[in-house]
C-alpha cells in the first residue's frame, strides 16, 4: 500500500508551550487508511492532543512544539485550512462547548458548516433533514440547542461534524455524556461507517475492541501498544498499563480460546470461542 | 520552539482573529458575573470590568477596549439603556489596563495598587464630563452620592464635587479589580495565556 | 433585542418593518439631540417623541418595566438638585425642614426627560427585534461575519453563564458568607467560587474559537441563504446618519461658540 493510503507518524513529540514535558512522545506508527482507528488510553495521556495534532488543530489553531514527521493519507490540513470542514470532521469531548453559539435552532446549528461553504438553502435544508432523521433529532429542529439534554447534544455535535460527508472523522471521547443505550447505539452507527478514517478516543474499551480495526494505546504520551485489538491483548509480553476487555477477562480465566490459541476480545469472537457461532 | 519575543509595536497589533473574537463574549460574561456577585453580596463595588481587565491582560489593550466598548453597548442594547454612554469609560479601563500590563504593572502584588489607582484616575476623568451631563454630576451609587451631597452643599464646583464622587468609588473599585485580576491571572492554565497571546 | 419569537417572516407590528439599523441610528439621534439644548421644554418635546414612538409601536408595558432599574437614581436626582442645585433661589416647597427649590427641581425634571427618552427609544430597539434579525440584517449590509458574531454571541452567552451562577450562588449560599466581615474579606470569600468559574468561561471560549475554525469560519465563501427586506432601509439611514451629524456639530458649534 503506497503512503497516501496510509496514516503515518515518525518519532513525534509535541510539547506545549511553558510544560514542563512533552505531551507525546515519539510516537511512531503506520496503519491503514479508510479504517476505524481507536485510541485507548488513561485520562491526560496524550489522546486529546494526538486528536488535535491529527487534524491540523496543532499547529494551526494551537501553538505547541512539534518534532517528528506525520502524514495523515493524502491529506494536508494546514495547505487547506479555510476549507477544513470538507475534509474533517471533528467531535469535541463536551458538546456544548462546539456550537457555533449564534443559532437560535438545532436546524441553523446543523447547517452552519453548509452555509460556511456556501452551499444553496435547498442543498442545505436537505442534508439537514436526511442527518436529522439519522440522528433522531427531527422533533428538535426548531429547538434551541441549548436547551437539549446531553445525549441529544451530544448526537447533534456529530450531526454537525457528519453535515459536510468528510472523509476523515475525529471524535474525542464522544459517548461521555450518554447514557449505555446511547452508547451502544453509536458504536454500533459507528461500526457501519465504511470508506472514511475515522479516530476515536475513549476509555472504553470493551466498546472499542468490538468497533475497531487499528488500536492505538496511549499511556503518559507515550505508544505503548498497537495492532488489531486481538492482537494487543494476546500479546504474551503485554504491559500491566493496558486494561484488557471484559470478554477477554471472562474468556481467559474460564479458558475459552479461539482455535488459534488466542483469546476472543469481542463479543462476536466470544460466541466464536464458546463453540456458539451462528 | 521559544515564543519569539515581543517587539515595542506588538501591544498595539490587532486583527480580529477568531480568537480575540470568542475573547471578547467570555470577557463580558466575565464581566456579567463580577458584576452579579458584587450585587448578590451587596458590596459597596461594581466589579463589572473584570473581564475588560482579563481580556486586555490576555490579549492586550485593544481587545480589553473592544470587550469593554462592547460590554457596555449590549448590556445597553438589552438591560439597562444608560450604559451605553459609558462605554467610552470602558474603553479607557481596557486600554489602560492592557498598557500597564504590558509594562509590568501587574507583575507584584505591590505594583498593582499602583496600576489600580491610575486605572481609577483614568475612569473617573472620562466619566465625570458623562456623569455631570446625564445625572447632573451624581454617579447612581448610593453613599458615592451621598458624598456629591454634602459637598456641594458646602459650596464645592459640581464639577469637582462630582469628580470626587467618582473617583472615590473608582479608586476602591478599581484596585480591588485590579487584585482579582492579578490573582486570577496567575491562576490561569498555561495553555490559556499562550493561546491568545498572538 | 430581545427572545421575542416572532418569526422574521410573520410581521405583526409596523414597527417591524424598520431595519434594526434604523432603529440603532435612532437611539443615535436621540442621545444627540436631548444633549443639544439645556431647556426643559426641548428635553420634554424630545421625551414626547419618544414615549409617542413607545405607544405607537404597543410596547408601553415591556418599555415601563425597563424604566424601574432607573426610578430610583431619579428619585435620588430630583432630591439631591432640588436641594442644593448652584442656582436655587426661588423655594417651591419645604418638607421637614428641607427647602426644595424651583430651579433645582425644574433641572432635575430636564435630567430625568433625558434619561428617560433614551431609554425610551433604546426600548423600542429592544422590543421589535430578534437577535437572529439583528444577526441576519448585520451580515447583509456588509458587516464583517467575525463582527456580527462578536455582538450576537455575547446575547447567547449570558443567559448560558446565568445558569453555571445560579448553581454557584446556591453553593456560596450553603458556604455562608459572613456578612459582618470587611470587603477584603468577602472578596477573598468569592475567589474559590469565581477562579474555577472563569477558567472554565475562558477555556470554554478556546474550545468554541477552535471549533468555529474546524467547521470553516474563515472560509470567504460564506453566504446567507435569506435576504431580509425593510421599508426604505437605505434612504432611512442616509437620512438619519446626516440628522447625527447635524446635532453632534450644532452642539460642537454651540461649545466653540461660547468658548471664543
Amino acid at each position: 500500500m503506497d503512503d497516501s493510503q496510509q496514516i503515518s507518524l515518525n518519532k513525534v513529540s509535541v510539547a506545549y508551550p511553558g510544560a514542563e514535558r512533552n505531551q507525546l512522545s515519539d510516537l511512531t506508527i503506520k496503519t491503514p487508511a479508510h479504517q476505524i482507528i481507536g485510541i485507548l488510553g488513561p485520562s491526560n495521556s496524550g489522546k486529546t492532543t494526538l486528536c488535535r495534532l491529527l487534524s491540523g488543530i496543532i499547529p494551526q489553531v494551537m501553538r505547541a512544539d512539534v518534532q517528528g514527521e506525520y502524514r495523515l493519507g493524502t491529506l494536508n490540513p494546514t495547505a487547506n485550512w479555510a476549507e477544513i470542514n470538507r475534509f474533517i470532521g471533528y467531535v469535541f469531548q463536551n458538546p456544548a462547548d462546539q456550537l457555533s453559539g449564534m443559532a437560535e435552532t438545532v436546524a441553523t446549528e446543523m447547517a452552519f458548516s453548509l452555509v460556511n461553504l456556501g452551499q444553496s438553502a435547498s442543498a442545505i435544508d436537505a442534508k439537514v433533514r436526511a442527518l436529522a432523521r439519522q440522528f433522531q433529532l427531527i422533533d428538535q429542529l426548531n429547538q434551541n440547542p441549548a436547551t437539549l439534554s446531553g445525549g441529544q447534544m451530544q448526537r447533534l455535535a456529530i450531526a454537525c461534524a457528519l453535515v459536510t460527508d468528510p472523509e476523515v472523522l475525529i471524535f474525542d471521547d464522544p459517548t461521555s455524556q450518554m447514557d449505555p443505550v446511547g452508547t451502544s447505539q453509536f458504536f454500533a452507527w459507528l461500526k457501519n461507517q465504511h470508506d472514511k478514517t475515522i479516530f476515536v478516543t475513549s476509555t472504553n474499551v470493551d466498546a472499542l475492541c468490538n468497533t475497531v480495526d487499528s488500536l492505538w494505546v496511549l499511556n503518559a504520551g507515550q505508544l505503548v501498544a498497537s495492532g488489531t485489538p486481538r492482537k494487543i491483548f494476546n500479546q504474551p509480553a503485554k504491559s500491566e498499563l493496558i486494561p484488557a476487555p471484559v470478554v477477554f477477562n471472562l474468556a481467559s480465566q474460564m479458558g475459552w480460546a479461539l482455535p488459534d490459541g488466542d483469546y476472543p476480545v469481542t463479543q462476536a469472537e466470544l460466541m466464536e470461542a464458546t463453540g456458539h457461532e451462528r | 520552539m521559544q515564543i519569539k519575543n515581543t517587539n515595542a509595536t506588538s501591544m498595539w497589533r490587532f486583527k480580529l482573529s477568531t480568537k480575540a473574537m470568542v475573547l471578547i463574549p467570555a470577557a463580558v460574561g466575565i464581566n456579567y458575573v463580577a458584576k452579579a456577585f458584587a450585587e448578590g453580596l451587596k458590596l459597596p463595588l461594581w466589579l463589572g470590568s473584570l473581564g475588560t481587565y482579563l481580556a486586555s491582560m490576555l490579549a492586550g489593550p485593544i481587545p480589553g477596549a473592544i470587550s469593554g466598548f462592547i460590554n457596555n453597548v449590549i448590556y445597553g442594547l438589552t438591560l439597562s439603556p444608560i450604559s451605553t454612554i459609558y462605554s467610552i469609560t470602558s474603553i479607557g479601563i481596557g486600554i489602560a489596563v492592557g498598557i500597564l500590563f504590558y509594562k509590568g504593572w501587574f507583575d507584584s502584588a505591590k505594583k498593582v495598587w499602583l496600576a489600580g489607582i491610575i486605572i481609577a484616575l483614568v475612569s473617573a476623568i472620562i466619566s465625570t464630563p458623562l456623569n455631570v451631563a446625564f445625572y447632573g454630576g451624581q454617579t447612581g451609587v448610593v453613599w458615592g452620592d451621598a458624598l456629591f451631597a454634602v459637598l456641594v452643599s458646602h459650596s464645592f464646583p459640581v464639577w469637582i464635587a462630582s469628580f470626587i464622587d467618582e473617583f472615590v468609588l473608582d479608586l476602591l473599585d478599581k484596585i480591588v479589580v485590579g487584585y482579582l485580576a492579578y490573582f486570577i491571572y496567575k491562576q490561569l492554565p498555561k495553555k490559556l495565556i499562550y493561546f491568545f497571546k498572538d | 433585542m430581545s427572545d421575542s419569537e416572532s418569526s422574521v417572516v410573520l410581521r405583526q407590528n409596523w414597527a417591524q418593518n424598520i431595519d434594526p439599523v434604523t432603529k440603532l441610528l435612532l437611539v443615535a439621534c436621540v442621545l444627540l439631540g436631548s444633549l443639544l439644548y439645556k431647556s426643559l421644554t426641548y428635553s420634554l418635546v424630545v421625551l414626547g417623541l419618544s414615549v409617542f414612538l413607545v405607544l405607537a409601536a404597543r410596547i408601553q408595558a415591556k418599555a415601563l418595566r425597563l424604566i424601574e432599574f432607573s426610578l430610583f437614581l431619579i428619585a435620588t436626582i430630583v432630591l439631591i438638585q432640588g436641594l442644593l442645585y448652584p442656582f436655587n433661589r426661588t423655594v417651591l416647597l419645604t418638607v421637614f425642614h428641607l427647602r426644595f427649590y424651583k430651579e433645582g427641581l425644574l433641572y432635575a425634571l430636564m435630567l430625568s426627560s433625558r434619561l428617560l427618552s433614551i431609554i425610551f427609544v433604546t426600548s423600542f430597539f429592544i422590543f421589535t427585534t430578534t437577535i437572529t434579525e439583528n444577526a441576519t440584517y448585520l451580515e447583509q449590509i456588509g458587516v464583517p461575519y467575525h463582527t456580527v458574531y462578536v455582538l450576537i454571541s455575547v446575547c447567547y452567552i449570558l443567559p448560558q453563564i446565568n445558569k453555571n451562577m445560579r448553581h454557584i450562588q446556591v453553593a456560596q449560599r450553603a458556604r455562608g458568607v459572613n456578612p459582618q466581615s470587611n470587603i477584603a474579606e468577602q472578596v477573598r470569600a468569592i475567589i474559590p467560587i469565581l477562579v474555577p468559574l472563569i477558567t472554565k468561561t475562558l477555556m470554554q471560549s478556546v474550545e468554541r474559537s477552535t471549533a468555529l475554525q474546524l467547521r470553516g469560519f474563515s472560509n470567504p465563501n460564506r453566504q446567507q441563504t435569506e435576504k431580509l427586506t425593510y421599508y426604505r432601509a437605505e434612504l432611512a439611514h442616509r437620512g438619519l446618519i446626516l440628522l447625527a451629524a447635524l446635532l453632534g456639530g450644532w452642539k460642537i458649534w454651540m461649545i466653540l461658540s461660547k468658548l471664543v
